[in-house]
């Protein structure tokens, strides 16, 4: 037997093929302002287990059916190690990573804004999204302390498709007081996909407004997130979606 | 009489007895200085609900036994969303508690502010919920922490969510996987929060980046970071680490020990203008034998349309769906008549029904509905509550027994209805559907409801 072979084998063995794998979606939010501000997501990848695993990752455009398009490539992580995971994704693109792996796999992913010098503008906990952040296909979602303002923070969301099957959504837009802003916006997704929604709040005829509210939903299981940020500036929010109270933490 | 399991999940407005958990937690309740910079919590709060709305928030202190903290109660509008900047006492550090109707979202900031009250950087907090808060024993990771001489810190916090002390351990792990100190034990006071300022440094180590903590603790917890520089634009506040452990199923879909499932959309889901229908989250090859429904139900107006008609309004069903009409079974629907006696009516297919006197529907009134749709016993009970009291029960045989998925015939609940049948039966425009949940068991498993 050759060597080769012998560390392949090898190999094979040490990269303990999960017996249930699991997935994750990891939202990208990319770009470039005008000012040249750019923003980035830097994933952490952390292999607490005694062998190591392997992590596989697929990069989904937006607008596209993630069902069509083939994975990526796939990540060793030794055991004990945290990574700083690069090249998951193009640069400067939108889009989110299905990530499949080992369940002992962590990650955290943390969302970066430089300005034109490379210099860190902000930096703040990015989206993960697992069964445990999705909304059920026609559950709703409500992103809230959303903000559009010429020239100061603006509000672009991101609404994902997490089934297999294409899935209708709507967006409803509030005031603080409750009262509807514009049109409820509709739209379809491809499935396992994602779509932007660049001033979103804008698309619904507001050019100012501070506390306003989406109302997502879908008709397969879903996820949805804001980025509230100031180009050139320091403010950079993830909106994640509100937890609702009447749910007894110890149940 | 049995209570229902439900009734105490989704209380409205009920007093909160002392001990009682919060329905969340927030960490980094803050309002204190660190360097050059103020760091400030925002509480944002909103109804989305169509009826007024209360809360309480209460602070509870770092470090001090939390089981009888001051409750600070709201009431919110309909629709409308409340900033909540003072709700921490100058100076102070801890996290919140609160606790209130289904209705309300809620989310958190930290806001760091200049000394000209200028937001130098802003960051939304991780909200601690049932959905994940960490069970004793379990473990928590939160990755990517740093200690930096260019002034870069990481602050971490531990979360006790019970009501007895906790004792809970950290490890530390360098980006290689080689340990940095050894295991830390740490108490926590009941429901209460302890914070760490600068952990790594206190570990001795003064610049190292990517690492790791490992936590658990031997009541419910929750952990996070605040990984920042004084004064610059890092204002990263970390939770535990996701992890490749689930599919992308919404666990709100999962599995109980006993095999049963769930379902539930907490809050308003529906305002009956529409069909909503929902796929309920069976495991395929699995018969159930037991499926138990409760929501809120809010009646509007009858909106009477001809003095003669019945004006029946199509409520709610549990059926299996099918594309052609014969494949489909009702295994209920509730159907109340918007006329005369204001009826109550379970249609149990096979054109079977089961029929109250006159009913307790009155116009503008909320109702706990639950349904216990016993397939083994081949009983259906269906209760009515209003204002924690039962105002009706039917009882009675039904026609379909077998609960499970056939390939392209789901099991489902729906509500409402697009238009109106044969002339009489009408959707329940106005009316508003809220907290629902329904648990599925499978046959022959004990029923934990």
């Amino acid at each position: 037997m050759s060597h080769r072979v012998v560390s392949a084998l090898a190999l094979a063995i040490l990269l303990a093929t999960p017996l249930a794998a699991g997935e994750l979606i990891l939202p990208l939010a990319a770009g470039a302002a005008t000012d040249g501000t750019a923003y980035a997501t830097r994933v952490w990848v952390s292999n607490p287990g005694a062998v190591t695993r392997r992590l596989t990752y697929t990069f989904i455009a937006p607008g596209v059916d993630g069902t069509k398009v083939k994975s990526g490539g796939a990540l060793e992580i030794p055991a004990g190690d945290t990574v700083l995971a690069t090249n998951l994704a193009p640069d400067g693109k939108n889009g989110m990573l299905l990530l499949n792996g080992a369940p002992q796999l962590l990650i955290t992913p943390r969302l970066e804004t430089s300005g034109p010098n490379g210099a860190l503008r902000a930096a703040s906990a990015g989206p993960i999204v697992s069964g445990l952040e999705l909304a059920p296909g026609n559950g709703r979602l409500h992103l809230h302390g959303l903000t559009h303002r010429q020239g100061g923070l603006i509000t672009d969301l991101y609404v994902i498709n997490a089934s297999r099957q294409s899935a209708q959504c709507t967006v409803e837009a509030f005031r603080d007081n409750g009262s509807p802003i514009g049109n409820t916006l509709r739209f379809t997704l491809p499935p396992l996909s994602m779509r932007v929604t660049e001033k979103a709040i804008a698309t619904f005829g507001t050019s100012a407004i501070d506390d306003a509210r989406f109302a997502v939903s879908c008709g397969q299981a879903f996820y949805a997130w804001a980025r509230v940020a100031k180009p050139g500036g320091a403010e950079l929010n993830v909106v994640t979606p509100a937890p609702a109270l009447g749910r007894d933490v110890a149940q | 009489m049995r209570r229902s399991w439900m009734i105490g999940l989704f209380a409205l407005l009920a007093p909160l007895a002392p001990l009682t958990a919060g329905d969340i937690y927030v960490p980094l309740a803050t309002n204190t200085t660190l360097g050059a910079s103020t760091y400030r919590t925002l509480l944002i709060l909103t109804n989305t609900g169509g009826a007024s709305a209360d809360l309480s928030v209460t602070f509870l202190p770092s470090g001090t036994d939390g089981t009888s903290g001051q409750r600070q109660p709201y009431s919110l509008p309909a629709g409308a969303t409340l900033r909540l900047y003072n709700a921490v006492p100058a100076g102070a550090r801890g996290m919140f508690e609160i606790s209130g109707a289904p209705e309300i979202v809620v989310s958190a900031r930290v806001e760091a502010l200049a000394g000209n009250g200028n937001v130098l950087a802003s960051a939304q907090i991780p909200i601690i919920s049932a959905a994940n808060a960490r069970g004793a024993g379990e473990h928590a990771g939160v990755l990517g922490l740093e200690q930096t001489t260019s002034g870069t810190t990481s602050d971490f916090g531990l979360m006790n969510l019970s009501t007895q002390p906790a004792r809970c351990t950290v490890d530390a792990f360098r980006a290689k996987g080689g340990r940095i100190a050894p295991t830390t034990t740490l108490s926590v006071p009941p429901r209460s929060s302890r914070d760490f300022a600068g952990a790594l440094a206190i570990l001795g180590q003064t610049s190292i980046k990517d690492a790791r903590f490992d936590v658990s603790c031997n009541q419910t917890f929750a952990t996070y970071a605040l990984v920042y520089r004084s004064g610059g634009p890092e204002t990263v506040i970390l939770g535990s680490a996701a992890s490749l452990e689930r599919d992308l199923v919404p666990v709100d879909g999962g599995g109980g020990s006993d095999g049963s499932v769930t379902f539930s959309l907490p809050g308003q889901f529906s305002t009956g203008n529409n069909y909503a229908g929902y796929d309920l989250p069976l495991q395929d090859g699995v018969q159930y034998g037991h499926a138990h429904m409760e929501l809120d139900l809010y009646v509007d107006r009858w909106n009477p349309v001809h003095p003669l008609n019945p004006n029946f309004k199509n409520v709610a069903s549990f059926r299996r769906s099918a594309k052609s009409r014969s494949e489909r079974l009702l295994y209920w629907g509730l159907i109340l008549k918007g006329s005369d006696d204001y009826r109550t009516i379970l249609d149990m297919g096979q054109e079977a029904t089961i029929k109250s006197g006159k009913g307790p529907w009155k116009e503008r009134s909320t109702y706990h509905l639950v349904f216990d749709f016993d397939a083994e016993a081949r009983r259906i009970t269906f209760e009515v509550y209003q204002g924690g009291q039962r105002v009706q029960q039917l009882e009675g045989p039904v026609s379909f027994t077998d609960i499970f998925n056939l390939p392209d015939k789901k099991v489902r609940v729906d509500f409402s209805s697009d238009g109106v049948g044969d002339g009489a039966y009408f959707p329940t425009l106005g009316w508003k559907y809220s907290n629902l949940v329904v648990k599925l068991t499978p046959r022959g498993r004990s029923r934990s409801n």
